[in-house]
């Protein structure tokens, strides 16, 4: 069987290249599944071939009784074979089919029509009657009639599947971008979380700030035990509780406002800020570690370079959003950028929790940087 | 007599250090304060003591940095509140440092070390810098941020909120669903530090955020065009780059 199987196999080898050649990705696997499938049984396969044969050619025959046996069978089979490629070419090819309908659709009727020409001329050859009988208009007519119909159906068939084809396949990768973003997202959040405990008492935060009070009090000065009780309101306000999304927007202010007290007196009061947050908002729920991100950021890139600054919070309601902002009067998201991924953090986790209804918009204008969140009120 | 340097930014960290090594070293003689690490550099150079004590976290040049610059000029210790990595290459490196809050004890027996070692010259300390800079910049991650000029402002914007990129003489246009801005990168140099797997060149003058498009449509000639999800503008694949889009 060798001599049979061997070429067989190569032949086969050889159409695989081609359409893995011809077929985008994503269409030569799905061709490759329903290949998987088949072999899976193959004999189901050709029984089910040989039974549709055999009654499609006792319908030829129950149609044309003048057509025998042999012929019928073999009707059927081209049949057949044309069926599969009327739905296997726009099933697997539908983006070409679908990319330019209208000139794959002139040409499918020009193709029909050309055939029923060819076929017309070789009944015309093979044909005892005499050709005057065979060319009588009417006769003509019918076969171009009948060939534009034919063409028609075609091309509606082809241009119906391919069409449907590429709105499914539109969908599911829509449907795939969707879920790749939504699982980044949560990963990031999940990392964010994590991050939290960290973020939030930051260890050279903490022994720095330590340092300075032993320093206090080593000196006595009465600025020992302000400093000890800022950090102390630091840190009973950060204990973080991350089974939550969010916490109130006054407790975030609060957190921030501790921080940049001490931040004030380590830089040896030459830090001035302020914080208004509009009255009525303080309940409002806001997530945690973003008010404290852009206040690190701001004190870190706007104050800290130039040894003293300013930085304002300011909180509000504009129309249905929750408007807070961080300013400060440094120099501005000029010179080279950190990696920045406190505040790619703040950016996703935004999105993970409100969607497009979050923003996150990052700005300097003639004097300082500003960060603004926008969230749903 | 020993004279020593000292740099940190905090000011009230800098009195403390100035008192602890007072009573932990009374031979040693501070004359010069530094607030950040440039600071740092110029005092050394003026004063050029045997000694200078660095904090790492300094603002404009770090006391890392700092380090690298002095070219074993001078003996350094470093100063830090917090770092395991650090302190794990400082002792492996045999290189000097104190550990904020410093305690009497402690740096007392830090100064005797230190004591004992400024006969010898200065440990090179230009492997260690670039092992902790390694340590704490890890390979460039895909960029991020961009800073764009919006009228008069600066703004910041997210990659992944840039639908393209057109390169506009020695300018690049951003266009996100909302705004348009300017950035004075050329788009080549924009194009390496880009996510190449999200950030597609179609054209000599365009990159395209491939998350943003609709779809590419292809005409007789095949031509491909991409039409893009938040806004109108259809955007050419130029011959060089339509590989990127297999026919089917």
């Amino acid at each position: 069987m060798r001599w049979l199987t061997e070429p067989l196999r190569r032949l086969e080898a050889h159409l695989d290249a081609w359409a893995a050649r011809k077929l985008p990705p994503d269409v030569y696997a799905e061709a490759l599944e329903l290949d998987r499938r088949m072999r899976r049984r193959p004999w189901r396969w050709l029984a089910l071939f040989v039974l549709v044969a055999g009654l499609a050619s006792l319908l030829v025959r129950a149609i044309w009784p003048s057509v025998e046996a042999g012929e019928s069978l073999a009707i059927a089979c081209a049949g057949f074979v044309w069926l599969a490629a009327l739905v296997g070419a726009p099933w697997y090819g539908y983006r070409k089919y679908a990319s330019q309908p209208w000139k794959r659709f002139t040409m499918l009727v020009v193709l029909a029509v050309f055939g029923a020409a060819v076929g017309f001329s070789v009944a015309l050859m093979q044909s005892n009657a005499p050709i005057a009988t065979m060319l009588r208009p009417e006769k003509v007519t019918r076969a171009i009639g009948v060939s534009l119909a034919l063409g028609l159906f075609i091309a509606c068939v082809v241009l119906g599947i391919s069409r449907l084809r590429l709105r499914e396949a539109e969908q599911r990768s829509a449907r795939l971008a969707a879920e790749a973003e939504s699982e980044r997202l949560e990963r990031r959040t999940l990392e964010a979380d994590l991050k939290l405990l960290q973020a939030q008492v930051e260890p050279h935060f903490l022994f720095n700030t330590l340092s300075n009070v032993r320093h206090l009090m080593a000196t006595g000065s009465p600025q020992a035990v302000p400093m000890l009780d800022h950090l102390i309101h630091y840190l009973r306000t950060a204990m973080p509780d991350i089974r939550s999304d969010s916490t109130s927007l006054g407790r975030e202010a609060e957190l921030a406002t501790a921080y940049l007290e001490i931040m004030r007196m380590r830089m040896g009061g030459e830090l001035r800020f302020s914080v208004e947050i509009a009255e009525g908002l303080a309940a409002n729920r806001f997530p945690p570690l973003i008010l404290m991100t852009l206040v690190e950021n701001a004190v870190k890139h706007g104050v800290v370079p130039r040894a003293g600054g300013e930085i304002r919070i300011g909180a509000r309601r504009e129309g249905d959003r929750l408007v807070v902002e961080v300013v400060d009067d440094g120099k501005g998201f000029t010179g080279p950028l950190g990696h920045g991924t406190g505040l790619a953090n703040v950016r996703d986790r935004l999105k993970a929790l409100h969607g497009d209804a979050a923003r996150l918009v990052l700005e300097s204008g003639q004097r300082g940087a500003v960060a603004r969140v926008e969230i749903p009120a | 007599m020993t004279r020593a340097v000292i740099a940190d930014d905090e000011p009230l960290l800098r009195e403390s250090l100035r008192a602890a090594l007072r009573e932990a070293w009374p031979a040693l003689e501070i004359v010069a304060e530094a607030a950040n690490g440039a600071e740092a550099l110029h005092a050394v150079r003026e004063h050029r003591p045997e000694l200078a004590f660095l904090d790492i976290e300094m603002p404009v040049l770090t006391g890392l940095d700092a380090a690298r610059e002095l070219k074993g000029s001078t003996h350094v210790v470093f100063v830090t509140a917090y770092d395991r990595y650090a302190v794990e290459a400082f002792e492996r490196g045999a290189v000097d440092y104190i550990l904020k809050p410093a305690t009497s004890e402690r740096l007392a027996e830090t100064a005797g070390r230190i004591q004992s070692r400024l006969a010898a010259p200065p440990v090179p300390v230009d492997r260690l810098l670039d092992e902790l800079a390694r340590r704490f910049v890890p390979a460039a991650p895909p960029l991020q941020w961009l800073q764009a000029s919006l009228g008069n402002s600066i703004r910041l914007i997210n990659v992944d909120d840039v639908l393209f990129f057109r390169s506009d003489m020695k300018y690049t246009r951003i266009v996100t669903a909302e705004f348009e801005a300017l950035v004075k990168t050329p788009l080549r140099e924009l194009a390496a530090g880009l996510d190449a797997r999200h950030f597609w060149q179609v054209h000599r003058n365009t990159i395209v955020n491939i998350r943003r498009i609709r779809s590419v449509s292809v005409d007789g000639d095949g031509r491909r065009e991409i039409e893009l999800r938040e806004r109108p503008e259809r955007l050419e694949v130029s011959r060089a780059f339509s590989h990127l889009f297999k026919a089917s």
